[in-house]
């Protein structure tokens, strides 16, 4: 038992692990919560590439302002809402959405990349924006995650019923006269807030997994949305406690950690869910995965 | 600017007022054009309260188009739209009732929620359902006998209850005009009568409904008036001045074919459709 309990305190006795940890959470429990939405309205890939999209931005404050955290944060934001308008207006043409959602991301992304290039210590640089550096975090780091952090989730709760119109019938939202442009642009702000609250934690690389893969587990557990969104929150807070001491016992990179612990838990949701879960298909129709649509 | 006012519209819950005067629907010289091409070619006509119409015509007619221009999705390239009176941008009394393919029945909502969200646009932002919006729901279920339901995951339902739910959704939302897409499609007889129980009680309600549908026998039995439809209006009135020979072959010509027996002219098959037009 006291092992047990030493196990859990010892990489509390390093402050960076302390401060890492809160990041790692706060991180979890907002980005599944704002995904839940990603999954809903299927913009998963939408979410993939924004978090790519982020980087020139990144890039851009880091040339000019160090590792000044509030100048990467406006940096990422502002090549965040870039990209998302120039999907936006890519796609208005005779241009299908997911391709101006290729085209966009590699692009920014490629932009990013050459101008970090530039600097000499270029692969150590990259390597934290591209996979995350969690126990880098500073105390105004927390501050600023826990704060912007703390508005994604009162927007949503704020507009929660608003959110759900528009997620579920696009339709009752016009015909209801909601402002349906603004609620769209005011989700896409959250969506990149959010990407750029978790560059520090897993990267742009493997940002997706801390937005999709929580909220997709929870979707195979529960048929509500507030529980889906609570229960998303939940796995995405465990995935980053349980990837941390993974890191930090393994001796592997935590960003990875994180993701690899929220993928393991999709695992389990996928196979064990009680009502959806391909374990019971097998045991009901004998066969394991579904063959008609609905 | 109009996206603006809306937000304005949210904060101060305005909607439009109604002239009870006017015709609650007035449709004046409505076209539309896709990539120049016609969908719809100077539509007028009127509904008065509480009446059921049905749309009739062959696929591509513009029925789909035609709803979305009565509620304010679709500018037209001409004419104008009127509710009691005034445009229906600011109306929050109209509803359209989706065609079932069109919604995603693994959403994780119940029936309870799904009626909860007509009540969305009279409660206004950062407010919460009360006990009349409960009440409101309630009450909608229970006309359209769901509310032994209102737990159910909405994509465990039978496809004629869940008409039913997004009927009750209109009613929450205190439609007085309703489109609905097809909503007899795909339904067996049975539940196709459950949802004529329904529109008759609505009937009572002085609730108008305009309703697109394939089959012509049901539009000309159970209406009170028949528009056919062809990106023109071809006729609209009782059944027996707008189903005639010349007429259905004028609105369904290469689709539907006309042949002469001795006991009269016969009309043989609406190639048509389960997968509805858009």
């Amino acid at each position: 038992m006291t092992d047990l309990i030493n196990l859990l305190l010892d990489p509390l006795g390093y402050e960076f692990m302390v401060r890492g940890l809160i990041a790692a959470l706060m991180v979890g429990i907002v980005s599944a919560v704002i995904g839940t939405y990603i999954v809903l309205r299927g913009m998963a890939l939408f979410g993939n590439a924004l978090a790519h999209a982020i980087l020139p931005g990144v890039a851009v404050a880091y040339l000019l302002g160090g590792n000044n955290q509030s100048w990467l944060f406006v940096g990422g934001l502002t090549a965040g809402v870039i990209t998302s308008l120039g999907i936006g207006a890519i796609s208005k043409g005779n241009i299908k959405q997911d391709t101006a959602i290729g085209v966009m991301f590699t692009g920014m992304f490629a932009l990013g990349i050459a101008l970090i290039s530039t600097v000499r210590s270029y692969t150590v640089d990259l390597t934290h924006f591209l996979f995350g550096d969690v126990l880098g975090v500073s105390n105004s780091d927390l501050w600023l995650i826990g704060v912007f952090g703390g508005l994604v989730i009162l927007t949503v709760l704020a507009f929660y019923k608003e959110f759900l119109v528009l997620s579920f019938d696009p339709i009752l939202s016009k015909t209801l006269r909601l402002p349906a442009a603004f609620l769209n642009y005011l989700m896409l702000l959250l969506i990149a807030i959010t990407i750029v609250l978790s560059l520090q934690t897993v990267g742009v690389a493997l940002m997706s997994a801390m937005l999709v893969t929580p909220a997709a587990s929870a979707s195979l557990l529960t048929r509500r949305l507030p529980i889906m969104m609570a229960l998303a929150a939940t796995i995405g807070a465990l995935s980053a406690i349980f990837g941390l001491y993974l890191s930090f016992y393994v001796n592997i990179a935590s960003g990875p950690a994180i993701v690899l612990v929220t993928t393991f838990f999709f695992l389990l949701a996928f196979i064990f869910s009680p009502s959806q879960g391909a374990l019971r298909r097998f045991l009901v129709s004998g066969s394991w995965f579904q063959v008609s649509g609905s | 600017m109009e996206e603006l006012q809306r937000v304005g519209v949210l904060y101060t819950s305005k909607h439009a007022k109604h002239d009870m005067s006017q015709p609650i629907l007035a449709l004046k010289d409505i076209s539309v054009r896709f990539n120049g091409a016609p969908a719809l070619d100077k539509i007028s006509f009127e509904l008065n309260r509480g009446e059921r119409v049905a749309i009739v015509g062959p696929n591509g007619a513009g029925k789909s188009t035609l709803f979305n221009v009565i509620s304010g999705m679709l500018h037209p390239n001409r004419g104008r739209v009127d509710i009691y009176g005034r445009k229906p941008g600011r109306h929050i009394c109209i509803a359209y009732v989706p065609q079932r393919s069109q919604v995603d029945w693994r959403f994780p909502v119940n029936v309870s929620d799904v009626v909860m969200m007509g009540r969305v646009g009279k409660l206004g932002l950062f407010k919460w359902p009360k006990r009349k919006d409960w009440e409101v729901a309630h009450q909608s279920l229970e006309l359209v006998g769901m509310d032994h339901l209102s737990k159910r995951q909405i994509g465990e339902l039978s496809g004629g209850q869940q008409q039913r739910v997004f009927i009750a959704r209109a009613l929450a939302q205190e439609a007085e005009l309703m489109l609905m897409d097809e909503p007899l499609t795909g339904l067996d007889a049975q539940s196709q009568e459950s949802i004529f129980e329904i529109l008759d009680k609505l009937r009572r309600r002085d609730v108008t409904i305009l309703v697109s549908t394939h089959d012509l026998n049901q539009a000309a039995e159970r209406f009170d008036r028949l528009m056919l439809l062809n990106r023109q209006i071809i006729g609209f009135g009782q059944a027996d001045e707008v189903f005639t020979p010349e007429l259905l072959n004028q609105a369904y010509s290469g689709q539907m074919r006309l042949i002469e027996t001795p006991a009269g002219a016969m009309f043989l098959g609406d190639t048509c459709c389960s997968h509805g037009e858009r």
